[in-house]
């Protein structure tokens, strides 16, 4: 397989037979127990965005797990930028106010996933909202900001009526 | 004179973020050698710096050189001694794409791959931009 093999180009579209190939690799993310809705999403965001493709057929001619679930969880966060659709702007953020923000953001991702495991635990939650269990463990325990379709899809599979959603680090 | 203007994005921020949490750096190695090498941005690519090929490069995936996009490259950084690197976008204003350890080379693939992605979105005006630099 040699699906690796093109230059970055302006106008990106795949050769037929990387379709082909990229649709064999959905087949095998289906045996592999990911949702249809992440495989469908993964594979419509690859015959758009060369770097999500180029990650897709990683996950193809990957035989580790624990590199097989990196590469699942960058595809569903490619997947979110790449149907934001516009370009947002925060407001900007103080060099000096950045260790308290890392602070605020551990902490409620700590509280949040102290929840999620009273209620089942993150494969239980992954099933629920039809995020990958990978997506979901990085979610977790990295620090980045939460994305504000993440929490409202893990508020609404565990019926919680007061998750934050409006802090400015929530993006 | 040109006077850059360096935009930093999420994906930067977000990475920022890990890498402090994960203790990669301390403060004091972010504020005296990382923003400083940052800051050469401004007067990119004047500045000696960027013909230094162990700091500087443009980024090459499969052997094939990637549109608009370069590297800055950190060494031995921290206790855990790791490779830190910064992808950055050079387009009408300069972006700052994210950082990360190069632990091999799976990992430093996945990020480019990503990279490419960011490359893209950005060229689209699909992205979110967290603050500047000037």
């Amino acid at each position: 397989m040699t699906a690796l093999a093109y230059s970055y180009e302006e106008n990106f579209h795949l050769t037929p037979s990387q379709d082909v190939t990229l649709f064999d690799i959905a087949h095998k993310m289906k045996k592999y127990g990911l949702s249809a809705d992440f495989i469908s999403s993964a594979i419509r965001t690859a015959l758009r965005y060369e770097g999500v493709a180029d990650l897709v057929f990683m996950w193809g001619q990957e035989s580790n797990p624990d590199e097989r679930d990196e590469i699942i969880a960058d595809i569903h966060e490619l997947i979110d930028d790449c149907n934001r659709g516009s370009l947002e702007e925060y407001t900007m953020i103080r060099f000096n106010d950045l260790d308290m923000i890392r602070k605020d953001i551990r902490s409620f991702k700590d509280s949040l996933l102290k929840l999620v495991d009273e209620r089942g635990g993150i494969s239980l939650l992954s099933k629920m909202t039809g995020i990958p269990q990978p997506s979901l463990s990085r979610f977790f325990n990295a620090n980045a900001m939460p994305r504000r379709q993440t929490l409202i899809k893990i508020a609404s599979a565990l019926k919680i009526d007061a998750i934050k959603t409006n802090n400015f680090w929530v993006r | 004179m040109i006077v850059n203007k360096i935009v930093i994005t999420q994906w930067a921020f977000d990475s920022y973020l890990d890498l402090k949490h994960e203790e990669i750096f301390i403060d004091g190695y972010f504020r005296e050698t990382i923003k400083p090498d940052v800051m050469f941005l401004l007067d990119y690519p004047n500045a000696a710096k960027f013909d230094n090929n162990k700091f500087w490069s443009p980024v090459s995936y499969n052997g094939n050189i990637i549109a608009n996009g370069f590297k800055m490259k950190w060494h031995q950084v921290g206790n855990g001694r790791v490779q830190l690197r910064l992808p950055v976008a050079i387009m009408k204003n300069i972006y700052l794409c994210g950082a990360y350890v190069k632990k091999n080379e799976k990992t430093e693939k996945r990020m480019l791959a990503k990279f490419k992605t960011h490359l893209q979105l950005i060229k689209e005006g699909n992205y979110i931009k967290c603050g500047e630099l000037s």
